[in-house]
This record gives structure tokens, sequence and C-alpha cells, in this order.
């Protein structure tokens, strides 16, 4: 994104390469034009879309810091429903709301460790140990929930509702709390990934591991912090999660990988790591909760939606081929 | 003393073997579970009845696992599976309503079709196979609900029922005879011609393969369609056995599969592995959850200790791997 802007300033890129290069802004742009003028109520959900991304965001980025390293999570969807369900059993348990927050962070952060040690200590392809650990997870949620719901006990339920996902200030949605702490969250991350030794380490570690061990990194602490990350990640993702329904629910964690792979695919973050900034996976976000959302407004399916986002993923994919096709000659 | 130095080389020739540590983890579990299982439920574990139970749940795992094998050990993945195995088992309840010849090849031919796709973006246009195929995961997927609009959809027929319930010398089911035959035919395939060796080849090293003038992206392709061919197999013994589509049916099996084939010593990484060792795999995975519901544990637990299995299963293998290098 930065790029985007000096070569804006410089004048040095061409129509073509700017579609090729910065495709993600481009779809955005055209979706939401299409939206805007043919979509009935689509400028009244703005601010829902933005309030979605934020939710789902938290576990796309945390897949995406995850993905820079060079390695994957199948099990964001299962690790943040398993802090959703953490926040509401230890709530309706004690009645602190103080104590829910803090053990559905710590479920989540051992989570995240114990896909860390999987993949980094023990060696296990990411793909393969992210499934094994996913049963867990999922078996921990499917414990409380059943397949349907876990509910706190009256006034702890309204009180689990009002306390994060519908908290906003001046009564405006686009403040909600959710949105906000996204917003400084992505900040954060933002600076640690390219300002700090850390976060240049996280890219060394996904570009040529073996060049960053020669030069004295500790690729092995890097790629387990990365997951230590994604675990924290899912675990806000989860409080906000059982905060907005007011309860813990088994679907929560079911296909939000796939989401989540598909929001980092199209924000243009590489499977073999080393590349990618949130700012991008950003982009996919919105991206995908545009579509989905005006699809929605359209009264279109909910099927025709997975349909298009698999079109999508395969679309990035074929232009990013084209591109990198063309630096190469 | 000579024999029984035979018989130590023996166990190390075992030990080295694809899958042999999951294999004593199997076969350790399965009396570990006979012998304790009369005690909490009463029900007696090892019967024919049951073992033929087992096979016969994994039928359809095990076909699209022996398919699954090819494209793992020629380094690449396919994720879309259980999509397609929903789609085709859509498609072949539609086309049932055809005749039963029209229903099989009807269903094989698209089954071809589906990997053709799969074959054509990884191998074609050379894009990452784990996105792809969760890309087509994704549109097969919703293919499958669109066209059913969420209902089940019944198939009706004479021959299927034959192949689902009818069984050959009176005690082998049909659908485990064709898992059967797909495991043998697809074992030599592998192992003894050269399009197989080849497989290997491109797994174990792409740009070498490309040098000493394989066609590799031809024969990526062709795993691929024999993955898509299988899910057709299964597609048909699946509706042969339930008699109607369910577009929910397969949602995550292709985690299943995956499994099976890595838990059996099959490479990720492309290269190494083998139908026996997939045979072993998905043996696991079926006797594991058939014991666990003989020992009366709740999905939440058969997940969770799944979960610790698989995990200590691969670490022993990756393990046993760096032992050797």
């Amino acid at each position: 994104m930065r790029n985007l802007v000096t070569d804006l300033k410089n004048m040095k890129i061409g129509l073509n390469r700017f579609l090729l290069s910065y495709n993600s802004v481009v779809i955005l742009l055209i979706l939401c034009f299409f939206g805007t003028f043919f979509i009935d109520g689509f400028n009244n959900n703005i601010s829902t879309i933005i309030f979605d991304s934020s939710i789902y965001g938290f576990m796309a980025v945390a897949l995406g810091i995850i993905m820079v390293t060079g390695n994957i999570d199948l099990s964001v969807g299962f690790q943040a429903a398993g802090s959703a369900v953490t926040t509401v059993i230890v709530l309706d348990g004690t009645g602190s709301l103080f104590l829910a927050v803090v053990s559905a962070l710590c479920v989540a952060v051992l989570m995240g460790c114990i896909n860390g040690f999987t993949v980094v200590k023990l060696g296990i392809s990411p793909l393969i140990a992210t499934i094994a650990t996913n049963y867990i997870y999922k078996g921990y949620v499917y414990f409380f929930t059943k397949t349907g719901a876990y509910y706190p006990q009256g006034e702890l339920r309204d009180l689990l509702k009002s306390s994060f996902s519908r908290l906003r200030f001046f009564d405006l949605k686009i403040l909600s709390l959710t949105i906000i702490i996204f917003i400084l969250l992505i900040v954060l991350f933002m600076f640690l990934m390219r300002k700090t030794n850390f976060g240049n380490a996280m890219y060394i570690a996904g570009d040529n591991g073996e060049a960053g061990v020669l030069s004295g990194i500790n690729i092995k602490r890097v790629s387990f912090l990365a997951y230590v990350i994604g675990g924290f990640l899912c675990g806000i993702a989860g409080i906000f999660l059982a905060s907005n329904s007011g309860a813990a629910m088994y679907t929560q964690g079911e296909g939000r990988d796939i989401f989540a792979v598909s929001a980092c695919v199209i924000g243009g973050i590489k499977m073999a790591g080393g590349k990618g900034t949130l700012l991008n996976i950003l982009l996919g976000i919105l991206i995908m909760r545009v579509i989905s959302t005006g699809m929605n407004l359209m009264m279109i399916p909910s099927s025709w939606v997975d349909f298009v986002s698999g079109v999508l993923i395969i679309f990035v994919l074929v232009i990013d081929r084209i591109t990198s096709i063309k630096k190469e000659e | 003393m000579n024999s029984n130095s035979k018989e130590t080389n023996l166990w190390k020739k075992f030990l080295e073997m694809n899958g042999s540590g999951v294999l004593i983890a199997l076969i350790s579990f399965i009396i570990l579970v006979s012998i304790i299982s009369p005690h909490i439920t009463g029900g007696k574990y090892l019967t024919w009845t049951n073992i033929i139970q087992v096979f016969r749940q994994q039928t359809y795992i095990g076909i699209i696992a022996c398919g699954m094998t090819f494209v793992i050990i020629s380094g690449n993945i396919d994720l879309s599976v259980g999509s397609q195995l929903t789609l085709l088992t859509v498609l072949c309840a539609n086309f049932s309503h055809y005749g039963n010849l029209a229903a099989i090849f009807g269903t094989l031919t698209l089954g071809l079709v589906l990997g053709f796709f799969n074959g054509l973006f990884v191998s074609g246009l050379k894009l990452n196979p784990f996105i792809v195929t969760l890309g087509t995961g994704s549109i097969f997927g919703a293919l499958a609900m669109i066209l059913t609009s969420g209902f089940t959809k019944r198939a009706d027929s004479t021959l299927f029922n034959y192949i689902g319930t009818g069984s050959v010398l009176g005690f082998i089911p049909m659908p485990v005879l064709i898992m059967l035959c797909v495991v043998l035919i697809f074992a030599f395939i592998l192992k003894r011609t050269v399009f197989g060796q080849r497989i290997y080849a491109i797994g174990a090293n792409p740009k070498a393969a490309r040098y000493s003038g394989i066609r590799s992206r031809a024969f990526v392709a062709i795993t691929y369609i024999l993955s898509g061919f299988c899910c057709a197999l299964a597609a048909i013994t699946l509706i042969a056995r339930s008699t109607s589509a369910n577009p929910a049916v397969a949602g995550g099996k292709e985690m299943d599969v995956i499994l099976s084939v890595v838990l059996g010593g099959t490479s990720i990484l492309g290269g190494k592995g083998s139908i026996w060792g997939t045979v072993i795999g998905f043996l696991f995975i079926g006797f594991m959850s058939n014991g666990f519901t003989f020992l009366n544990f709740n999905q939440y637990m058969q997940w969770v200790v799944m979960g610790i299995i698989l995990v200590i299963a691969l670490a022993i293998d990756v393990y046993k791997q760096k032992g050797r290098v």
C-alpha cells in the first residue's frame, strides 16, 4: 500500500500494471461502486459490513500473521469458538466478567501454544498438525455446546451482551468497541511487523528460513510466537463473538478457517510465506464481507456466496500468476 | 543365534515400513478395546459383523484416500474431495432417474471432469494446489447446495440396492469388495507401473524429474483426474448405501481422507508413501471411532482423544524420519 502512494506520486505506473498489482483495491472499489448504485440499502449497511469485518477480521489477521512466517493454521475458527465457550462458562460460573475475559484469553493463548508446539517443536507439517489440533479444540467446544448453544443465566447474558459488541461511543455503530479495538490492534501489529526486529524476523522466517538461521535469527522462536499471537487474536475474536450473540455456539467455529484463508489469499498473502501486509488482509476481509452482505441484500441464497468466493480465490491466483510471469520477463 | 539376528532384521524392516507405527498402535488399540469393552458396555468388539461394519463405514473414505495418495505423493494436495463427493452424490441421485447405466457412467464422467478442473488449475496454470483446491472445493460444495436447494434428494434404482446391500460369497459386502478392488489396482499402478514410479520421482524432486524428461505437468494433472474418479466411485457406493443424497453429507471429510493418507506414512512433502500405508491409515481412523462408540465415549471425547492420538502418531513419524537421515 505504501508503494501504491509512492508509485502514484511518481506517476511511473501504467494502467495495466496498476490493475494487476493492486487488484484487491480495484476489486473492492468496483464492488462498492456496484453496491452503492445497484443494491437497495447497501449504504445503510456499510457500518454493519465494517462491524462484521472486524469481528471476523481478528481470525483472518491471526492467520495472516502465521502465514507470513510460512506456516498455516486451519484451527483459527475453533480457537475463537473455544475462547467464546470459555468466556461463557467462566462468566456463568463466577459471575465476574473480568475473570471470564482473562481466562478466555489464557485458553486461547494456550491453544496457540499447543499449535506452536506441534508445528515448531515436534516438526509436524503445519497443515496436518493444525487439522489434528482442530479436533481437540472442536471436542472442547462441543463438550459445552453440543450442536446448539450454551447460554449464561438470565442477567449475566444481558451483561455479556451489553459489555463488548454492543458497546458504542456516541451511539454510532461505526464507533463500536469491536471496531476500535480491531483498528488499534491492526495498527499495533502493523508497527510490529514493519518497524521492529521481530517483524523483520517474521518475514525472513517465511521468505528464507535457512538464511535467517545462518544470520543468527531464532526462526523457531519467531514461528512459535506467531502461533501464540494468532491464538491471542482468536481469543479476542471469541470474546466478541460470545458477546455479540450472548452465547457460545458450535457454529461460531465452523467454516471460519475457510473465510480466513480466503481473506488472506485475496489480500495477497502467499502460501510460501514472507509476503503480504496486514493492510492487504484488511482489504481481503472487506471484499469478502461486501460480497456476502451485498448478496444477502439482493436475496441471493447463501450458497451462491461460497460459489462467488471460490471463483474469486481462483481469479486472484490467476492474476497473481500473470503478474509474476510479467515480472520475470 | 543366526535365526535371532534374522528376526531382528525382519523387525527392523517392519519398523522402517510405511505406517508400521500406526499399525502397532491399531493392533494394540483393538486388543485393548476388546478386553475392556465387555466390562463397560457388555458389547463384543472383535466380531466378524463389527469388523465388516468398520470396513463398510470406511468404504468411501478408503476409495477417496487411494486417489489422494497419488496426489500427495506427487507433492500436491486436494482439499476439494469432500465437496467433490457431495456434488457427485447429488448428481448421481439426479442421474439415477434415467436408469442405472446413466447414473454410473454419468457420475464417473463428471468425476473425471471435476478432477480435470483441479488438474488444469494446479498443473496447467501452476497455481498453489492448497488454495486452488480450497477454492474449487467451495465452488463444488456451493453447486451441490444450489442443485438441491439444501434438501435431501432421493435416488431410486434396483442395481443400487444390490451394490449397497448385496454381498459376494455371502459374507463380503459389495461396497467393501469395490474398495478392495480399488486398493489393489491403485497399489499395482503405484508400485509396478512406469506411471507410478514417475509420480514418486515428481514428488521427490520436481526439477530433477523435469530435467530427466518426465512430463510432470501431465502426470500431476492425471493424479487429480484419478482423485476425481475415486470421488465418483465413492459417491456411487455412498448413494447405493443410503439411497439418497444429502448436500451436507461430506462436509469436512477431506480432513479424514488427508489424515488417513498421512497416518499411513505418506509424506505431505511428496515423494514417499504407499497405498498399503493408506489402508492402515483409514482402518486406524475407522476402528478408532468404532471402538470409541463401543466404549460409550461421547462425540467430544472422541474428537479430543483422536486429536491427541493423531499428534502423537505424527510426531513419532517425524522422529522416525529424522532418525533415518
